[in-house]
């Protein structure tokens, strides 16, 4: 919708090697800001590689990543003030068991921007709030069912007040009753202008909250294009294919 | 009264006496049992001389540890009880229960060592319960600069250096002149705290990704573990002295090299156990710390390592006292000074008392149980804190 915004990531011709194997064998992508991209392909299409080589828990072996406005390479410095502007949720949550739910999200503030104890915990209490769990801030993760520890998880990545989102399949691991509360915080969180690129097999989400699909398979993009494109009139046979297993 | 009577009946034939087999496996472990304690009170309270203990009393706790330097450990026992108190309320609440349990101990130490002929051990002692109560009833919560848990941390971490310093200075007592079951303390204390730091760092350097780190951690922790620790001690006394620079020559007294071996020792095994507990934590930890922008040194220290080291309580007590133990066999090594078991030794060569191992041996493995399940219940409280209160 916001093509007039401007770009905030730009990928060109990503290519990722493990070993032999290239799970990206060249992708480009811009997303401006503000836009709420979904992800789609098969597993093992190298949807999750990519937006992991945006915050760079993989590095690109090929290619050009510029993240709000500075190219991801070997020589960056400053990988964790990146790092601190992305925000990341993963499939399986990934809390910090050690620590209370407050603790969580309110640790990253205080150890990576410096905060004190209470102007963290004084960031930490809102965003709790906005997912919904106040109640929960002084219980420890595993006290929490799937649905309460992936909203806190969110929680978590809000706190460093980050300009992009990434979400890599974050309702694959829970029970289906626990999917909704996690989609509706997604889609607050989409509505209130976040930049946002998705991992997921959730197309009620998807077709509600996304500006645009990415249709990956075996390492490539594709298909672009709107939710309407992709719903009434994929191009690709592969993309076909694959929304009629879906949907 | 009587239906208690008959269920405790009918328990007992209900799992005591159901079968033949176990009517005869009850009896047979009620005789044996019936023996085995009754012979073990007879010798305790009737057959046993305990003034071989009483005697040498001295010689068993602090070996040649001078007379008139005595009140520089009644001064660090003052501190650590003070110390204990504090934490001893900060890792649980006082119940009457747990002196009701150890009332068999201080009762045996009582029927051993006659209170009053020792009025001022006694004295002593009483200065230092009532220590450990004003421990457990400080204020520190309106010492405005620290937190609880970094309150006692740094007042356990500078216990150490304190107490040798205070040993030491103003015309203290050198190493070599201590002794006795002070003397296993303080050689598990140092060799305890320095093992722990350095298998800490070298469990880091082994996952390091940098070769030479890596190969270096691991070389040394293979090295220090290919041979036994009676090895290592000898190569303090013997090895170690030849190896040094002349400035050195006899400055490195055989306690420090002692010292320093126990520690070497014990921070190979330390490593690997504490590597064991990091290879435990999951990589998406790591992830999800990176994620949020934190460094390798704050994932590290505030992710990894709090995980890591909370999964292997367990087998670093075991090895915490492991070492305790193993601090006896600087008597095997031949070493100069004696501990506690080479007091023992001592004690029993003396005339009147040959023939006195039963005596002497139980008290020894009395003091060493002491301490070993003292640490045990220690870590069991640690534990139980870490899982409720895991805060930094």
């Amino acid at each position: 919708m916001n093509q007039k915004n401007k770009i905030i990531i730009h990928a060109e011709n990503v290519k990722k090697k493990f070993g032999d194997f290239y799970a990206l064998k060249g992708v480009s992508m811009n997303v401006h800001e503000g836009e709420v991209v979904v992800v789609l392909g098969p597993s093992g299409s190298g949807k999750s590689t990519f937006i992991r080589t945006i915050n760079q828990l993989e590095k690109h072996d090929e290619g050009k990543i510029i993240v709000d406005g500075t190219e991801l390479n070997d020589d960056i410095k400053n990988l964790e003030t990146i790092r601190s502007n992305v925000g990341m949720v993963f499939q399986q949550f990934n809390l910090f068991p050690h620590l209370t739910v407050k603790r969580n999200v309110a640790l990253a503030p205080q150890k990576v921007r410096g905060l004190s104890v209470e102007e963290a915990e004084s960031i930490a209490m809102p965003l709790l709030e906005r997912v919904g769990i106040p109640e929960q801030a002084d219980k420890f993760p595993a006290q929490l069912s799937g649905g309460q520890q992936q909203r806190v998880a969110i929680a978590r990545a809000l706190a460093m007040q980050p300009k992009i989102m990434l979400f890599d399949e974050p309702t694959s691991a829970l029970d289906p009753e626990m999917i909704k509360e996690v989609l509706d915080v997604m889609k607050e969180l989409a509505a209130s202008g976040m930049t946002m690129i998705v991992v997921t097999h959730e197309m009620g989400f998807a077709k509600e909250a996304a500006d645009r699909f990415y249709f990956f398979d075996e390492g490539l993009l594709v298909e672009e294009g709107t939710p309407e494109h992709f719903f009434t009139n994929p191009k690709e046979d592969r993309t076909k294919l694959f929304l009629s297993q879906i949907l | 009264m009587n239906n208690m009577l008959y269920q405790s009946k009918t328990w007992l034939i209900e799992n005591l006496f159901s079968s033949k087999l176990n009517i005869a496996l009850s009896t047979f472990s009620i005789i044996f049992a019936y023996y085995f304690i009754a012979s073990f009170l007879n010798f305790i309270f009737i057959s046993a001389d305990w003034k071989v203990v009483d005697v040498n009393l001295r010689l068993l706790l602090l070996g040649p540890f001078p007379k008139d330097a005595e009140w520089r450990i009644w001064v660090s026992i003052f501190w650590v009880t003070f110390m204990s108190g504090l934490s001893y309320k900060h890792l649980s609440t006082f119940h009457l229960k747990h002196l009701m349990n150890l009332s068999p101990l201080i009762l045996f130490i009582l029927f051993l060592i006659d209170p009053i002929k020792n009025i001022i051990i006694t004295l002593l002692t009483l200065i230092s319960f009532i220590l450990f109560v004003m421990g457990y009833n400080f204020p520190y919560e309106r010492i405005p600069k620290f937190s609880k848990n970094s309150f006692i941390l740094f007042g356990w971490a500078i216990t150490l250096p304190l107490i040798v310093i205070f040993l030491k200075i103003f015309g203290g007592v050198e190493t070599t002149k201590w002794g006795g079951y002070f003397l296993n303390i303080m050689l598990a204390w140092v060799g305890i705290i320095f093992g722990f730091i350095v298998g800490l760092i070298l469990a880091i350097g082994r996952a390091s990704s940098l070769p030479a780190i890596k190969y270096s951690c691991t070389f040394y922790i293979e090295v220090i573990r290919a041979a036994p620790l009676v090895a290592w001690l000898f190569f303090a006394y013997l090895v170690i002295p030849d190896l040094l620079p002349g400035f050195f020559a006899g400055k490195v007294d055989i306690a420090l090299r002692v010292m320093i071996v126990l520690s070497a020792f014990t921070a190979a095994y330390i490593a690997e156990i504490i590597r064991g507990g990091l290879q435990s934590v999951p990589i998406g930890q790591v992830e999800a710390s990176k994620a949020l922008g934190m460094n390798a040194y704050q994932t590290t220290s505030l992710i990894v390592l709090p995980q890591a080291i909370r999964a292997v309580i367990p087998a670093l007590v075991s090895q915490f006292i492991a070492l305790w133990k193993d601090t006896t066999l600087i008597l095997a090594a031949g070493l100069a000074f004696r501990e506690l078991l080479g007091s023992g030794k001592s004690a029993l060569a003396q005339f009147e008392f040959i023939g006195r191992y039963n005596e002497i041996y139980l008290f020894i493995g009395l003091m060493f149980w002491i301490v070993s399940f003292g640490m045990s219940r220690l870590s069991y409280n640690f534990e139980k804190d870490l899982g409720l209160n895991r805060e930094d």
